[in-house]
């Protein structure tokens, strides 16, 4: 694996003439976590769009191994999985038809049976996502992530909903990404049941 | 890369069927619209020989137009659509086969019972033959319109009045010259001019039309 790092100058982001945040900065090295803190509504989703090109920030740049990740060469979606608060589940496909048309499948098929195994998933794979509780469709969601097998995990609350041993379970293999030179941005309004992090933004105090 | 635009692909033919409802109340609004004439004019067929053209066309505008309100916008709301731009596959190529599916799904039943009800025009021969394939070239210009003026409107919560005013403009040539070569091959004269506008118009819309839908897709969804 080459080394990759993820850097952001200066972010700032208006909407509609009202400050969300600004002069945003961090250097994101593999094996580092980046922990975005704050009350609700002070701008953690809008950062976390901004950081993976979904927003276009009013100023300051988000650089891919030294290039902006709106440059033709960057290759910065090749590495990126995001989970938003959006769980993207076609609501018309089962749970199993949902894993199987996701556009990135790397990890072997014994990994996915283990996942599915904790998550305690197995029993509700024929059934239609929007049959599933939330908890359920969030870990079809994390799932999907898990067998990504790209470097760059940016997930917002991904602890949101799951019981506690399926955190559990997302906490080890969070901290196995990371071991593995994976590079991890959460959110989350609850600090300290997150893993350790070693870059944290707090957007509380501007 | 083709490998990511056939699951694209059979995705959306798998969603499409399973909205099978969605799918079914355009076709039936496009036989009611085209069926009313000749059930309410009588046999007054040289009546209904001039109408033929115009009314195939306007009842597959209306069909399409009812059909493509919902070509991004689940996608939108469940956030399929987001991963889909975040992917590291060109969006306009995922576009173009969203749109590819989506006209195969609602346009497609469309051609096929168009040549029956241009019988209950009285039109027959070869010129039920070129009704079909006026609809043909011209339903790829009308489904890649709506799906920029879908795209365009798809931050919005009730987009119908907005997506029919961005959408009947740009399709009236579609419309005037899909009628003049149905009207021309009933009359008997060449239709070569016509076909050739729309299809000139097709490879136009089929071209360009992905990449515009796609930039209004990640100004959509910012």
């Amino acid at each position: 694996m080459t080394h990759h790092n993820l850097q952001s100058n200066f972010l700032e982001l208006y909407r509609s003439d009202h400050l969300i945040f600004s002069n945003i900065s961090f250097e994101l090295s593999e094996g580092q976590h980046l922990l975005i803190s704050g009350a609700n509504g002070t701008g953690k989703t809008s950062l976390l769009r901004v950081i993976c090109g979904l927003t276009i920030p009013t100023d300051g740049t988000v650089m891919w191994d030294e290039l902006a990740t709106n440059n033709v060469d960057c290759t910065y979606h090749h590495h990126l999985a995001y989970l938003g608060h959006k769980n993207a589940l076609i609501s018309e496909l089962t749970a199993k038809e949902n894993l199987e048309y996701s556009l990135d499948r790397h990890r072997s098929v014994m990994s996915t049976n283990r996942i599915l195994e904790v998550f305690d998933l197995n029993k509700y794979l024929d059934q239609y996502a929007e049959k599933l509780s939330n908890g359920q469709m969030r870990k079809v969601a994390l799932t999907r992530i898990l067998l990504s097998d790209k470097t760059l995990w940016i997930l917002d609350e991904p602890l949101a909903n799951i019981d506690p041993p399926g955190k559990q379970f997302l906490l080890t293999e969070m901290q196995a990404h990371l071991e593995r030179g994976g590079m991890l941005i959460t959110t989350s309004n609850v600090n300290n049941e997150t893993l350790k992090s070693n870059l944290e933004i707090n957007l509380d105090n501007p | 890369m083709i490998d990511v635009l056939r699951i694209v692909f059979l995705r959306d033919l798998k969603v499409s069927l399973r909205r099978w409802t969605d799918v079914l109340t355009s076709l039936i609004l496009f036989v009611l619209v085209s069926l009313v004439f000749p059930l309410t004019l009588g046999n007054d067929s040289t009546m209904l020989l001039k109408i033929v053209g115009p009314v195939m066309l306007v009842s597959a505008l209306l069909a399409n137009l009812l059909a493509m309100q919902n070509i991004f916008r689940p996608d939108v709301i469940n956030g399929s659509l987001e991963q889909l731009t975040l992917s590291s596959y060109p969006l306009t190529w995922i576009i173009c086969t969203k749109i590819f599916s989506f006209w195969l799904i609602t346009s497609l039943p469309l051609l096929l019972i168009s040549g029956f009800i241009a019988s209950s025009y009285y039109v027959t021969g070869n010129s039920i033959l070129i009704v079909i394939l006026t609809l043909l070239l011209s339903t790829p210009s009308l489904v890649h319109i709506s799906a920029l003026a879908a795209a365009l409107t798809v931050a919005i919560r009730y987009p119908g009045a907005l997506m029919a005013l961005i959408i009947i403009p740009l399709s009236l040539p579609i419309m005037i010259f899909g009628s003049k070569a149905i009207e021309f091959s009933i009359s008997g004269i060449d239709v070569s001019a016509p076909l050739y506008f729309l299809l000139g118009m097709m490879f136009f819309t089929c071209s360009l039309g992905p990449i515009v839908t796609a930039s209004a897709i990640r100004i959509s969804i910012d």
